[in-house]
């Protein structure tokens, strides 16, 4: 791969984070009634108003604002959270690294688990092991998500079990192995949930890749079947998967608000829908911004990976 | 890692086969389950290959070919049955090989090649780990005596510089380096039985014809016992001593090749043979217009159920010498070592003529001399500048699919374009139909086409095209009725009665029965969805055909039905083909003219008379020529080999196209002036430096043999 490729991706990711931040500051913009008048609330004097107005610079023509915000993200000044009066850049890079943290855990979990259950299931093609494979995994995927996460909650937190915390959070600093109980009941619904998907995607791609002639290749030279399946089916049946993977990481982060919110976990998503109840305009805007770039980020890492993978891929 | 295995196979490969060692076949029968029943694909199939000896195996698809091929290894599908039988191996039992034992003969003792090397590879790894994981697998060596071993046998199987093949990926080597790197890879661990199976039909006709002296090169350096599988009889003569003709699941002639080839028992060989266009028999000499086309002899009625066979002989409802007895008398093959026929009449109809195929009646002579469609300097170029390329100015790199190409097609005539993949017929054929955007000028009807945005309805309307492989040609969703119907209802104005009507008698016209109309393609044949893909080119009523490799991946039966049947349409409707193959025998047989290609030029173009062409040729057009398998026994074809590969379109030499392997290479004036079109004979131009004069010269290709111990015809 060349590096023009990458610097040209970059580049991309550029150019659609630049038309995320100009719809969301439209949006933004279209909403009646602007930050100076959230700050003073409904039974403000109008003189006061202008004056805050002015002082924010909310007079100037949109497209002066427009690129003062841009500017202002460019240098690290994210603004202020105009409901809980803190810069709005440690706030969001905080519940990012967090949605991180969880992410990061449900993916590898389920990665670890979907893929060797597709494989198996798409080698017993048909058989009992590819049935039960595929009735729990859409087992999984057939309950909303609200549901598997309040099972969850009643069954696993109660008094006499104990074994987990219904939900918060406890940060890693002040108590590690309570943090890290902190995550087990989230990281387990995601992975409930992203079973199905992961699997029978791993699970229909290894039945396409078994069909081909390669296989066969490889099973005639005397190679045992766990050196085909692995080495020569799988890593064919991988690149589709890594797709899916990608954009599974975007719904992770930021798309769990559900389960961040039964779980009481202070995530990427969570604080979304705080700052859009409260119409905290530059909290939502960074939050739409940061996770914009983790989908583009995700996406190219996955395409980067498939090259790699891939030889035949070349990208220009 | 399983040293012992290693160990095993080690041993029984140096120590001396036993007399009766190689390859037995004996009674093996085999059917797939299917919901309808039990199809039964081999019946009390025998065959023995000792060592040191090729066999050929010859059948059509669905001769089941294919599953002997694949019990032999025991990689059967999962509804496969082996209802009775037994495989040896130097009197090893594989039929009863547990499973490790198994793993340790494929690969080792068993070698196998494929039929389309491009898949038969990973995409995903290294040639070299592809080569050298079977090694390691079953001798104990490490990577770096592995990776050596993998570099000798590259170099044994003639590829030059082993070392950066290894590190290659697969689709970074031609197909022929492939398949070489399959053969070395079936050759790795001394195998004493190799399987090609149809090793040469995914290969241009040049680098078939280096793998099959390659493999009778190395299976004649290792003594190996081989099996060779195809469907092309001419293919078997190049490598084996015996064939066994197998179909419908029996073989039902055996002998030495030449026996078989020379005098055919078996009235399925004998057929077999005559549906192979050959412009080399005698009585091809004649030419093949003066009282119509000759059609090729094909098989009548269809292959027999195999859920249900017949009770006699297998061949009975398609034998045009049939007897009542055939039908309740059973048939087997004689034992033996002679050339053996499994028919109850191979004796008396020895002398008797196969029956003539049917001839047309009232016939269209071609016009040559008024043209229907001329091209001129036709030059399509693919690829173009990415935006980051234009910004940083790198200067552009097209592929030059086609340079200045001519071509005259004139009215109800057949002008075959041969040339090998990558030559740019197909490329041609899209710029025709407007599929390709090209420079130069197209002619026709008195218009002038400067490109696909100049072509009106009228020119669509009669330039019609029918492509290779019907099953991606055809809309899967669509019934064959409104797939014939489409260019029904672009052209013309009929009514929905008019429309179904006309279906009909088009479905008619290319021997379909009219309720075809109603099923989809993916319940037809492969020569059925050809004749669909055939009736609606001429569905308009076109004045052109454009046939692109329309029978390459058909059975040799079923392409002589299809050239039997676009000669009626060209007889009864006076339309003009331009027939795209890469076979020059199927085009000498069927063109009026030729036109040969190579790397996006014309290098020659000649007028038929009748029979197979004489020189001069195009030094490609020779090399071509000497690479075709002739179907006919006691010719033997002077060798010619191109060396190193086909240039890359990107940068085409700067003299002549074919300077970089031509045989005949002058010296440096080929390498700088591109050559002119020289006229050497009515009809007949070529691109070359040498004069007609010295082509004309050259020794001929095919020399008569006489094969000693057989007695003459």
């Amino acid at each position: 791969m060349r590096p023009a490729y990458l610097l040209k991706r970059v580049g991309f990711i550029a150019v659609i984070l630049l038309v995320v931040s100009f719809i969301v500051f439209a949006i933004t913009q279209i909403l009646p009634g602007n930050a100076a008048q959230m700050i003073l609330g409904e039974f403000a004097l109008p003189e006061q108003l202008r004056a805050l107005e002015r002082q924010f610079g909310l007079d100037d023509p949109w497209f002066v604002q427009y690129g003062r915000w841009l500017a202002g993200l460019v240098s690290g000044d994210w603004g202020t959270s105009m409901v809980m009066r803190q810069p709005v850049l440690p706030l969001v890079l905080d519940a990012l690294g967090r949605s991180l943290v969880l992410a990061a855990i449900a993916l590898a979990a389920v990665t670890c688990i979907a893929i060797p259950m597709g494989v198996l299931a798409a080698s017993r093609r048909g058989k009992a092991a590819d049935a039960g494979i595929s009735i729990v995994s859409y087992a999984g995927v057939s309950f909303p998500e609200f549901v598997t996460a309040t099972l969850l909650l009643v069954f696993l937190t109660r008094p006499e079990v104990g074994l987990f915390p219904a939900g918060g959070y406890t940060p890693p600093g002040e108590d590690f192995l309570r943090y890290l109980s902190h995550l087990v009941l989230p990281a387990l619904t995601l992975i409930i949930i992203l079973m199905a998907h992961i699997s029978r995607q791993t699970r229909s791609e290894m039945v396409d890749a078994l069909q081909h002639d390669y296989v066969r290749t490889a099973t005639l030279k005397g190679l045992p079947r766990r050196t085909v399946l692995v080495k020569h089916a799988l890593r064919n049946a991988m690149l589709p998967t890594i797709t899916v993977i990608a954009l599974d990481v975007g719904y992770l982060i930021g798309g769990i608000i559900v389960v961040e919110e039964v779980f009481a976990y202070p995530g990427l998503g969570r604080l979304l829908v705080f700052a859009m109840q409260n119409r905290d305009l530059p909290l939502i805007q960074a939050g739409v911004l940061v996770m914009a770039a983790t989908y583009a980020t995700a996406n190219l890492a996955a395409d980067l990976l498939y090259a790699a993978l891939d030889r035949r891929i070349q990208y220009d | 890692m399983t040293p012992g295995a290693g160990a095993n196979a080690g041993a029984g490969a140096g120590a001396g086969a036993p007399a009766d060692g190689g390859l037995a076949v004996r009674g093996l029968s085999v059917g797939y389950r299917t919901p309808r029943g039990l199809a039964q694909v081999l019946h009390g199939v025998d065959l023995d290959i000792p060592p040191g000896t090729a066999v050929g195996l010859v059948g059509e698809s669905g001769s089941g070919k294919s599953t002997l091929a694949y019990s032999i290894v025991r990689y059967l599908a999962d509804n496969a049955r082996v209802l009775g039988g037994t495989v040896t191996l130097d009197g090893e039992d594989l039929l009863a090989a547990s499973g490790p034992r198994l793993q340790a003969i494929r690969g080792s003792v068993i070698g196998m090649v494929y039929q389309d090397p491009s898949a038969a590879l990973n995409p995903t790894l290294r040639l070299g780990e592809q080569l050298t994981e079977g090694i390691r697998r079953h001798e104990a060596l490490d990577r770096r005596q592995a990776a050596r071993r993998g570099a000798e046998l590259l170099d044994r199987v003639r590829l030059p510089d082993p070392e950066s093949i290894m590190r290659r990926f697969p689709h970074e080597g031609s197909g022929g380096e492939k398949q070489r790197v399959l053969i070395a890879m079936a050759f790795a661990c001394r195998p004493r039985l190799l399987v090609f199976d149809e090793p040469t039909t995914a290969l241009d006709a040049t680098t078939a014809a280096g793998i099959l002296d390659l493999i009778r090169g190395l299976q004649e350096e290792t003594g190996a016992a081989v099996l060779y599988i195809t469907h092309d009889l001419g293919n078997v003569a190049r490598v084996a001593r015996r064939v066994n003709v197998i179909y419908a699941g029996r073989v039902v002639e055996e002998g030495r090749v030449d026996d078989v080839l020379r005098r055919p028992r078996h009235p399925y060989t004998r057929i077999l043979m005559a549906s192979v266009p050959n412009p080399y028999r005698e009585s091809g000499r004649e030419s093949g217009r003066e009282s119509g086309r000759r059609r090729l002899t094909t098989f009548a009625g269809l292959p027999p159920n195999l859920l249900s066979p017949p009770a006699g002989c297998i061949f009975v409802d398609r034998c045009p010498f049939v007897e009542e007895r055939c039908r309740t008398e059973p048939v087997r093959l004689p034992g033996g070592t002679g050339h053996r026929a499994a028919c109850l009449r191979s004796g008396e109809i020895a002398g008797s003529p196969l029956p003539a195929p049917v001839e047309a009646g009232a016939v269209n002579e071609p016009a040559g001399d008024q043209p229907l469609l001329e091209a001129n300097g036709l030059e399509v170029r693919y690829g173009r500048q990415s935006l980051i390329e234009q910004v940083l100015r790198v200067p552009p790199e097209p592929v030059h699919a086609l340079t200045d190409a001519d071509l005259v097609i004139g009215r109800g005539e057949t002008v075959g374009l041969v040339g090998e993949s990558g030559c740019g017929k197909s490329t041609l054929a899209r710029a025709l139909v407007g599929l390709a955007s090209f420079r130069g000028t197209i002619r026709m009807g008195g218009r002038q086409i400067r490109g696909p945005a100049d072509m009106a309805d009228d020119y669509r309307r009669a330039v019609q095209i029918v492509f290779q492989h019907p099953d991606l040609s055809l809309n899967p969703r669509m019934t064959v009725g409104q797939i014939v119907g489409r260019p029904l209802r672009l052209y013309g104005r009929l009514s929905g009665r008019e429309r179904e009507e006309r279906v009909s008698a088009l479905l008619e016209e290319v021997r379909l029965p009219a309720n075809y109309a109603r099923r989809r393609p993916h319940e037809l044949s492969g020569g059925e969805k050809q004749r669909v893909a055939i009736a609606r080119a001429f569905a308009p009523r076109p004045e052109l055909v454009i046939c692109d490799e329309i029978t390459s991946g058909l059975d040799v039966s079923v392409q002589a039905s299809i050239l039997n049947l676009l000669a009626d349409l060209q007889d009864e409707l006076g339309t003009a083909y331009l027939f795209i193959s890469h076979d020059l025998n199927l085009v000498q047989h069927f063109a009026d003219r030729i036109v040969v290609m190579y790397l996006g030029r014309v290098v020659e173009r000649r007028t038929m008379a009748g029979g197979a062409i004489a020189p001069p040729f195009h030094p490609y057009t020779e090399a071509l020529l000497s690479a075709v398998p002739v179907p006919e026994p006691g010719l033997e074809a002077r060798q010619i080999r191109l060396e190193g590969p086909l240039p890359s379109p990107k940068r085409p030499p700067a003299g002549c196209c074919f300077s970089t392997r031509c045989p005949r290479r002058l010296g440096p004036v080929c390498d700088g002036e591109p050559p002119p079109l020289v006229e050497a004979g009515a009809g007949h131009r070529l691109a070359c430096h040498i004069s007609p004069a010295d082509l004309a010269a050259v020794e001929p290709i095919w020399r008569r043999i006489e094969s000693e111990g057989t007695e003459t015809a």
